[in-house]
C-alpha cells in the first residue's frame, strides 16, 4: 500500500555537469526524506517518497544503492526490506542480506520511472503483533544510506513557448536554476531594463533562486536568454522577427537538442524593451515558437501594497482568501504535515500589540471515538501549541482554537504547519479499512486577523530588502524606484541587478516594469525626487553614491572600503536607545579587515527627500558583486535590523550603524509612544523629574498644612 | 503681626501676595511638567528585555532612596508606586484585555475590576496617609471656672455589669471639676442591678424604656435628657485614663469649629488574630488608630470611632444628633459633622483601653456590622456626592467605605490562578514572562512603600491574612446593604466571654478550607497540564506560583480559626507597680506587680515570706502617695511570684483598683511607642511558617476533632 509521505514537494538534486550529452542523478535517501530523526522515531512500517525526473530528459539507466547497519538496536529482528517504486517491487533484502555491511546495488528498469514518481520502503519484522503495518521504533536505523541513481539523455524538445519555464527549469525537479543573459546589444538602460523584465518573468514562475550569468556577444553552451536586434539575430543564424518578438529557437550549435535559446528580438532597442515589457505583463497565454507584440500597452500604475501575492490587510481573512492555498487536509493514520505559506506586506506592523491572531478551526473524522490525532502547530519554524482532542466521545469533531504569532515571528513570506501526529498508539489505526476514514481538515473559515494593523516600519532595513524587496516592492511594480547603474555597467553588476528584480517579481508576483533606470553619471537627480534609490555597482564607479558618502554607514573609495557612522546620525538619540554603535563598528570593522573582497548591501535615509530610502549592492570590484540571493539566509548579527551587510568568505553579517527613519503611517500617538519604547533611556531622566518634582512641591504643600492643623493655637492668638 | 499697618507692610503685603501668586503658579507648573513626563513613562510598551531592565532599575533607585529618613523621601516613594502600578495597569487594560467576548475574557475582566479596585484603594490609602498629623496637645485655660461641664455617656445594651463597673470607676476619677462632670450609664438593657449600682457609684442611670435604633437611640436619648456643653463617649467596657478630659479638652475649647476629638481604642486584651496565631504581629486597629486617623486629621477627616471620643453638644445638635440611619452611626456622625463645616481632630495618645473582641467569630461578626455600616453609608449618603466636604474629605470618608468592599476582589483574586490552572481559561492576554515583567514591579513597589508607610504598625502581607479572613463574610453583607441599605439591625459585639477550651472553628474556617483544596486541586492540575504539554509550562509556573502564595495566605488565615484557650473571665493587665504587702503577722513586704485584675493579681516580691495559700492580707496600692489598702487572699505562692485573689470588695477598694489598674494617664502610651519595624521577606517567611503549620494540623485531624 502506498501511503503518501510527508515529505512532498522536490527533493534537492545533485546535478552532474550539463556539457555532456547523458547526466547523472542521485537521490539519496536522506535527501528524498528519509532524516535521522525518522529513521530514529519512526514506528511507520513503510515510508514513501516522491521523486521527480526532469521532462526534457529520458531516463536510460536505474539502480538503487543500499547500504545496511551493522550497529542498530532492532528487536525483534527485521525479516525483510522491500523496495518498490510506483508500487512496483523492484528489490527485497532478506534478513541476511541485512546482516552484511557492504553497498548493495540493484538495477532497475528505467521505465518504470516516469517524471513523477514513488519511492516506497517498507519493512517487515518477525513475530510481532496484531499491527502488521508497525515497526519497533528504531528499526529505520537498519538503513545506513542509500540512494536512486539516474542516468538520463536529454530529449529533443519542440521550439514552444508554453514549455518556459523549461528548458531553464523544471519546478519538479529544480529548486534553483542558472538563467544565461546575451546582450547582443548594448547594455544601455533600455536594454538594461528589457533584460529586468526578463528576469521579473522568470522570477514570477521560477522564484529567486536564480543565478543570471550574463554576457556580451557570446552564446553559452546551454539554454540561454537573448536580446537581440534584428540585425544581430541574423549573425546568429536566427530567422529574424520583425517588429516586438519572443521567440524560441533551436541553439545554432546544438539544432534539434534541448537546448533553446529565447530570444527577445525587435528593430531597435525601443522594441526589444517593448517586447520585453509585454512578454513579462501581456496575459496572452503563450503557444507556438514565436509571440509578437503590437501595440502593448502597460496596466495602470499599482497602488502600494497592491501585490497579487500578499494577502491584503486590514481585515480578518480567511484561509480560502489567502492567496494560493489549496485545501489542508489529512487522510489516515500516519503522521504527516499540512503547510500553508502566505505573504503579507513587510512592514505589518504589530506594535505596541505582541501578536497576530490566528484563529484555527478543524475539523477531525475517524470510523470510532477516541482515534483522533494530535495537531502539533509550528509558524515560521516556531512551535505555537499542540492541540489535543478532548472530544473523544465522538467520530466527528469541529473544533476552534485560537493562537498568537509573536510579532517577532512574522515575516513577509510566512509558512504555517500543521503536523498531524499519532502519539497514542491503537491498534484500531492498524487496520487499514480505519485508516483510511481518519481525516483531519483545516477549514478554510479558519482566518489570520490583520485588520487594524497598519504599515508602518524603522528603516533602513536590509533585512527586509534582501529578503522582501522592501521598501521598493512597496509598489509591486517599482513605480517609486529609481535603479541607478555605472554608465557602462559590469556583466556581473547586470547579473546582480536581475537576480534583485527576479526576487522582487517572486515577492510580489508583477513584474516591475516602472522602474526607472538613471545612469550614475548621467547627472543629478532632480531635488526633491520623492523615490527610493536601488544603486547597483562596484566601488568607484557610482558617483553619485559617492556624493552622499557622508550619509552611508560605509565608504568606498578607491579601493578601500571604510565603516563609518553616518553624518546625520545624532548621538543623543544614539544613547537614548541604548544601542552599542560603537561596538557595531568595530565588529564591522573587523570582517572588512579579514576579507577585504567583500560585498555589501547597505541603506540610509535619502539626501533628496525625507524617509525615502537609498540601498546599495556593491562589492570592491565587478567581479565580486553578489547576487541577492547570495545576501539571503542566515546573517550572523545582533538585531533584527540592520542597515549594514557584509558578505564575505560566503558569510553574512548585518550590522545597525546609522540612524533609523520611519516610512508608514501610524497616528501621532502611536508614534510618539514607539519614539520613546525605541528610545527608551530617556524614560529615566522623564521618570527622575516627573517624580521628585511633585513629590517635592507636595511635601513642601502637606508640612504647611500639618503646621497649620497641628501647632497652630487659635486660642494663642487671642490672647 | 500689629493692628495699625504701615504703607510699607501694605506694601509687602502686596509682594507677599504676588509671591503666593508665583508659588502657585510655580506649583502648577511643576506638577503639570511632571505629568507631562510620567505620562511617557506610564504609557510607552516596552518589550520584555527592556521593561525588565527598566522595572529593575526603578527598583534599586527606590531601595536606595529608602535608606533615607523623611517623608519627602516616603511621599517620592508613594510616587514611584503609583507609577509603576499605573503603568502596569495601563499595560494591563489596554494590551492584555481580549476585545472579543467570551467565558476567558469575562473572568479577565473580573480580575480587572478586581485589580483597578486594588489600585484605587492603594491611591487612596498613599492619599490618606500621605502625612500623618502629629497633632499637639492643647493646655486648657489655667482658670479651671473657664472649663466647660462634660457629660459622660456609658450605653450598654447586654454586658455583664462586671464589665461595666470599671468603665463607670474610671469615668467618675477623671480629673475634671466634680460639678461639672456628669457619668451617665445609658443601659438598654433595662436592668434593675445596673440602677443601683448607679446609685451606689452616684452617677446617673438613664433607662428609656425602648430600644429603638440601638446605640444611636440610646445615645440620642441621653443626649435629650442632659445639657453638659461637652459630650464624652466611652462603649461601656474603655475604661478611659484619668486624664483623658485634660487632653482632649483643649482644643475643642480653644477652637469652636471642632466638633470632635477623638482618641484611639487600645486594648489590654489580645483580639483572635494576636491570641490564635500567636504572633508579636502589631493587631489589626493599630494600623488605624497609628496612621490612617493622623493620617485623616491631616484633610480635616478626622472620624469618630463611637467611643473615646469628645463631642460638642452644639454641633451634634445642629446635625440631629448621632444618626440612626446606619449601623455604623458613629462614621455617619463625624461625616455629617464635616458635612455642617465642622472640624474634627484626632490625638494620637491612648486614653482609654478596653476589651478586644473575644473569639474570630464574634471578631468576624464587629467587621461585619462596619463593612454593612459603610455600605449604607456608601448608598445613602455617598460622601463622594453631596454638600459641605472638601476634596480631600471626600476621597478620606471614600476610601473607610471603599475598603470594606475588598470581599469580591480578594476573591476573585484567590480564585483567579485557578481560571488557568484547572479551565485552561486564559485571563491574561499576553505572553507570560511580559505579565510578570509588568506585575512584579506593581506588587513589589507598592508592598515596599506600605512597608515604609505602615511598617510601623503593621507587618508586611498580614494584611492580605486579615482581609483573607474576613472576605468571604463581608461580601454577603456589603452587596445587599448597597442593595438596600435600610435593612438589617444593630448587633452588640459580644465581650467580655471567655474561652473554655481549644477548639477549631469550623464554620468560620470552612470557605477557607474548600479554598485552599481548590488551590491544591489547581496545582496538581497545572503540574500535570505542564507534564503532558511542556509548551505551558511557563504560564502553569506563573499560575502556581500565584496558586501557592494564595495558599499561604489561606493557611494563616486559617490559622486564626484555631481559636486559643483565654482562661481568666477578668483580663489582667501587664502593669508593674509598686505595692506592699500586709501579713496578718503586720509583716510588710515590698512587691512589684507583674500583672493586674480587678479579681487578682501576680507579684513579685523582693524578700519572700512563707505564705500559705488560702491566707489572708492587705495589698496596698499608692497612687498619688497615698495608701490604699486591698483585702486579698493568697491563691498561691511560688518561689517569688505570689497570686492573689480578690474578693468581695467594696465599691470604694473596686474603684481604687480600678485608678490603679487604669486610671494612670500613662496606663497604655508604653505599646505605641515602641516602634516595629517591618521587614517584608522575614513577614512572609513567618507568615509560610503559619500556613505550613495550619495546613499540617487542618489536615491530620479528623473530621470528629476539626468540629471540635
Amino acid at each position: 500500500m502506498a501511503l503518501v509521505s510527508s515529505f512532498l514537494g522536490g527533493a534537492s538534486i545533485a546535478r552532474a555537469n550539463d556539457s555532456d550529452d547523458s547526466s547523472k542523478t542521485s537521490f539519496s535517501f536522506e535527501r528524498l526524506g528519509l532524516t535521522p530523526f525518522l529513521r530514529d522515531e519512526s514506528t511507520d512500517g513503510s515510508m514513501s517518497f516522491h521523486f521527480n525526473t526532469r521532462a526534457d530528459q529520458v531516463l536510460t539507466s536505474a539502480r538503487l544503492q543500499v547500504r545496511f547497519s551493522a550497529r542498530r538496536r532492532s528487536t525483534p529482528p527485521i525479516e525483510r526490506l522491500e523496495v518498490a517504486i510506483n508500487q512496483e517491487l523492484v528489490a527485497g533484502f532478506s534478513a541476511a542480506a541485512l546482516e552484511a555491511s557492504e553497498w548493495n546495488e540493484v538495477e532497475i528498469d528505467s521505465r518504470l520511472i516516469t517524471e513523477r514518481n514513488l519511492l516506497t520502503l517498507s519493512l517487515k519484522t518477525s513475530g510481532q503483533a496484531a499491527c502488521a503495518d508497525r515497526v519497533p521504533r528504531g528499526a529505520w536505523q537498519v538503513i545506513e544510506s542509500g540512494a536512486l541513481v539516474t542516468e538520463s539523455s536529454p530529449i529533443p524538445l519542440r521550439n514552444d513557448l508554453a514549455l518556459l519555464p523549461l528548458p531553464f527549469f523544471d519546478d519538479h525537479v529544480d529548486d534553483q536554476a542558472t538563467i544565461p543573459i546575451v546582450f547582443l546589444v548594448r547594455p544601455t538602460p533600455s536594454s538594461v531594463r528589457a533584460s529586468s523584465l526578463i528576469a521579473a518573468f522568470f522570477g514570477m514562475r521560477v522564484g529567486s533562486k536564480i543565478r543570471f550569468p550574463v554576457s556580451f556577444g557570446e552564446l553559452p553552451q546551454g539554454p540561454a536568454v537573448v536580446l537581440s536586434s534584428t540585425t544581430s539575430a541574423r549573425d546568429l543564424r536566427i530567422s529574424p522577427v520583425l517588429g516586438p518578438s519572443v521567440t524560441m529557437v533551436d541553439h545554432p550549435d546544438y539544432p534539434e537538442s534541448n537546448r533553446k535559446l529565447l530570444v527577445v528580438s525587435g528593430r531597435d532597442l525601443r522594441e526589444i524593451e517593448a517586447a520585453a515589457e509585454a512578454f513579462a505583463l501581456s496575459a496572452r497565454p503563450l503557444r507556438g515558437p514565436s509571440v509578437t507584440y503590437d501595440g502593448f500597452s502597460s496596466p495602470p500604475p499599482r497602488q502600494p501594497y497592491d501585490a497579487p501575492r500578499w494577502t491584503p490587510i486590514g481585515a480578518r481573512r480567511t484561509f480560502d482568501e489567502i492567496a494560493g492555498v489549496s485545501k489542508l487536509s489529512h487522510k489516515g493514520a500516519k503522521s504527516g504535515t499540512m503547510k500553508l505559506s502566505f505573504r503579507i506586506p513587510p512592514d505589518l506592523f504589530v506594535w505596541p500589540a505582541e501578536n497576530v491572531l490566528l484563529d484555527l478551526s478543524y475539523a477531525q473524522e475517524a470510523p470510532q471515538p477516541g482515534l483522533f490525532p494530535e495537531l502539533d502547530v509550528e509558524f515560521n519554524g516556531h512551535f505555537l501549541k499542540t492541540l489535543r482532542p478532548y472530544d473523544t466521545e465522538n467520530t466527528v469533531s469541529l473544533q476552534r482554537a485560537r493562537l498568537e504569532l509573536h510579532r517577532s515571528h512574522l515575516r513577509g513570506y510566512n509558512e504555517l504547519a500543521i503536523h498531524v501526529n499519532y502519539r497514542k498508539q491503537s491498534e484500531a489505526l492498524c487496520d487499514p479499512k480505519v485508516s483510511e476514514l481518519l481525516r483531519t481538515v483545516i477549514t478554510p473559515a479558519s482566518s489570520i486577523h490583520l485588520e487594524d494593523l497598519p504599515t508602518f516600519a524603522p528603516l533602513p532595513n536590509m533585512f527586509l530588502f534582501v529578503h522582501d524587496g522592501f521598501p521598493f516592492t512597496r509598489r509591486p511594480d517599482l513605480g517609486d524606484s529609481i535603479v541607478v547603474l555605472p554608465e557602462h555597467p559590469h556583466a556581473k553588476e547586470i547579473s546582480t541587478l536581475l537576480s534583485a528584480f527576479a526576487h522582487f517579481a517572486a515577492v510580489t508576483g508583477v513584474p516591475g516594469n516602472r522602474a526607472a533606470f538613471h545612469p550614475a553619471d548621467g547627472g543629478e537627480l532632480p531635488h526633491e525626487t520623492e523615490k527610493d534609490l536601488l544603486f547597483i555597482g562596484a566601488a568607484d564607479r557610482l558617483p553619485l553614491l559617492e556624493r552622499w558618502a557622508d550619509h552611508a554607514p560605509l565608504r568606498l573609495s578607491s579601493g578601500r572600503q571604510i565603516v563609518q557612522r553616518p553624518a546625520q546620525t545624532n548621538p543623543l538619540l544614539e544613547l537614548l536607545s541604548a544601542r552599542p554603535v560603537g561596538s557595531e563598528l568595530d565588529r564591522a570593522r573587523a570582517v572588512l579587515a579579514q576579507s577585504p573582497k567583500t560585498a555589501s548591501a547597505f541603506g540610509f535615509e535619502s539626501p533628496l527627500w525625507p524617509r525615502r530610502s537609498v540601498v546599495a549592492i556593491t562589492a570592491p570590484e565587478p567581479e565580486d558583486m553578489p547576487s541577492l540571493s547570495d545576501l539571503q539566509g542566515h546573517a550572523e548579527s545582533r538585531s533584527h535590523i540592520g542597515d549594514l551587510m557584509l558578505l564575505g568568505n560566503r558569510r553574512l553579517w548585518l550590522f545597525r550603524v546609522g540612524a533609523n527613519y520611519h516610512f508608514g503611517d501610524v497616528d501621532t500617538w502611536t508614534r510618539l509612544r514607539w519614539f520613546v519604547a525605541t528610545h527608551w533611556l530617556m524614560l529615566f531622566p522623564c521618570f527622575l523629574v516627573g517624580t521628585l518634582l511633585p513629590a517635592w512641591v507636595f511635601q513642601r504643600r502637606l508640612a504647611a498644612r500639618a503646621l497649620r492643623r497641628s501647632a497652630a493655637a487659635p486660642r494663642g492668638e487671642s490672647a | 503681626m500689629t493692628p495699625n499697618t504701615s504703607p510699607i507692610e501694605k506694601n509687602s503685603g502686596a509682594r507677599a501676595r504676588s509671591a503666593a501668586l508665583f508659588s502657585g503658579l510655580a506649583t502648577a507648573m511643576a506638577i503639570g511638567l511632571g505629568l507631562a513626563l510620567l505620562i511617557q513613562v506610564i504609557v510607552t510598551p516596552l518589550d520584555l528585555e527592556t521593561q525588565t531592565l527598566f522595572a529593575a532599575s526603578l527598583f534599586s533607585f527606590s531601595l536606595i532612596l529608602n535608606r533615607f529618613k523623611g517623608q519627602l523621601v516616603t511621599i517620592t516613594l508613594m510616587l514611584i508606586s503609583i507609577i509603576v502600578s499605573t503603568r502596569y495597569l495601563y499595560w494591563r487594560s489596554t494590551m492584555t484585555i481580549d476585545p472579543d467576548l467570551t467565558i476567558d475574557s469575562t473572568i479577565g475582566a473580573a480580575l480587572l475590576f478586581a485589580e483597578v479596585y486594588a489600585y484605587v484603594v492603594m491611591l487612596l490609602g498613599y492619599f490618606q496617609t500621605a502625612l500623618p498629623l502629629k497633632r499637639t496637645i492643647l493646655p486648657l485655660p489655667d482658670d479651671v471656672r473657664e472649663w466647660p461641664s462634660v457629660d459622660v455617656f456609658i450605653p450598654t445594651y447586654n454586658e455583664p455589669l462586671s464589665v461595666v463597673r470599671a468603665t463607670v470607676l474610671a469615668a467618675k476619677a477623671m480629673d475634671w471639676p466634680a460639678t461639672k462632670l456628669n457619668v451617665f450609664i445609658l443601659d438598654d438593657g433595662h436592668r434593675d442591678e445596673f440602677r443601683a449600682f448607679a446609685a451606689k457609684a452616684h452617677v446617673g442611670y438613664l433607662d428609656r424604656g425602648n430600644n429603638a435604633h440601638a446605640k444611636a437611640g440610646n445615645l440620642n436619648s441621653a443626649l435629650a435628657k442632659t445639657r453638659g456643653e461637652y459630650v464624652a463617649i466611652f462603649d461601656c467596657d474603655h475604661v478611659p485614663t484619668r486624664s483623658f478630659l485634660q487632653l482632649t479638652m483643649g482644643w475643642l475649647v480653644a477652637d469652636p469649629k471642632i466638633a470632635l476629638v477623638q482618641t484611639p481604642h487600645h486594648f489590654y486584651s489580645q483580639d483572635p488574630f494576636e491570641r490564635n496565631l500567636q504572633i508579636g504581629e502589631p493587631s489589626e486597629g493599630r494600623l488605624f488608630y497609628g496612621l490612617i486617623q493622623p493620617g485623616n486629621d491631616l484633610w480635616n477627616a478626622a472620624f469618630f470611632c463611637g467611643s473615646c471620643a469628645v463631642l460638642r453638644r452644639s454641633a451634634l445638635e445642629e446635625v440631629g444628633g448621632i444618626a440612626q440611619e446606619t449601623v455604623t452611626e458613629d462614621a455617619h456622625t463625624a461625616l455629617r459633622l464635616s458635612r455642617a463645616r465642622y472640624d474634627t481632630a484626632y490625638i494620637d495618645v491612648p486614653q482609654a483601653a478596653g476589651l478586644a473582641t473575644e473569639s474570630l467569630s464574634a471578631h468576624i461578626g464587629q467587621r461585619i456590622r462596619w463593612a454593612r455600616g459603610m455600605a449604607q453609608i456608601f448608598r445613602i449618603d455617598n460622601p463622594l456626592l453631596g454638600r459641605g466636604l472638601t476634596v480631600a474629605q471626600r476621597l478620606c470618608y471614600a476610601n473607610a467605605m471603599l475598603h470594606f468592599f475588598y470581599g469580591v476582589p480578594r476573591v476573585i483574586f484567590l480564585l483567579a490562578p485557578l481560571a488557568y490552572l484547572v479551565f485552561e481559561a486564559r485571563i491574561f492576554n499576553a505572553a507570560p514572562f511580559l505579565v510578570l515583567a509588568y506585575a512584579i514591579p506593581h506588587i513589589s513597589h507598592a508592598v515596599f512603600s506600605n512597608s515604609r508607610v505602615q511598617g510601623a504598625f503593621r507587618t508586611s502581607f498580614w494584611g492580605e491574612v486579615y482581609q483573607t479572613s474576613l472576605a468571604f463574610y463581608l461580601i454577603g453583607p456589603t452587596t445587599l446593604a448597597l442593595i438596600n441599605p435600610r435593612s438589617g439591625a444593630f448587633n452588640v459585639t459580644a465581650k467580655g466571654g471567655y474561652i473554655a477550651r481549644q477548639y477549631f472553628d469550623r464554620r468560620m474556617a470552612s470557605p477557607y478550607l474548600v479554598l485552599i483544596a481548590l488551590n491544591i486541586f489547581g496545582i496538581a492540575m497545572g503540574i500535570w497540564r505542564a507534564l503532558l504539554d511542556p509548551a505551558t509550562k511557563d504560564v502553569v509556573l506563573i499560575n502556581v506560583g500565584w496558586a501557592i502564595y494564595n495558599l499561604v495566605i489561606l493557611g494563616a488565615a486559617v490559622a486564626v480559626a484555631f481559636e486559643k484557650r483565654q482562661v481568666r473571665r477578668s483580663p489582667r493587665v501587664h502593669v508593674r507597680l509598686p505595692v506592699m504587702l500586709r501579713l496578718a503577722s503586720e509583716k510588710t513586704v515590698r512587691c512589684e506587680t507583674t500583672d493586674l485584675a480587678l479579681t487578682g493579681a501576680s507579684l513579685k516580691c523582693t524578700h519572700m515570706p512563707s505564705l500559705e495559700p488560702g491566707e489572708a492580707l492587705t495589698l496596698s496600692l499608692f497612687i498619688e502617695e497615698h495608701e490604699f489598702p486591698i483585702p486579698a487572699r493568697v491563691s498561691s505562692a511560688d518561689g517569688r511570684i505570689v497570686r492573689l485573689a480578690f474578693e468581695d470588695l467594696s465599691l470604694e477598694h473596686e474603684s481604687w483598683l480600678v485608678r490603679a489598674i487604669f486610671s494612670r494617664a500613662d496606663a497604655w502610651s508604653s505599646p505605641l511607642t515602641t516602634p516595629h519595624r517591618d521587614q517584608p521577606v522575614r513577614a512572609m517567611l513567618s507568615i509560610l511558617g503559619h500556613a505550613i503549620r495550619t495546613l499540617v494540623r487542618t489536615f491530620s485531624r479528623t473530621p470528629k476533632e476539626l468540629t471540635g
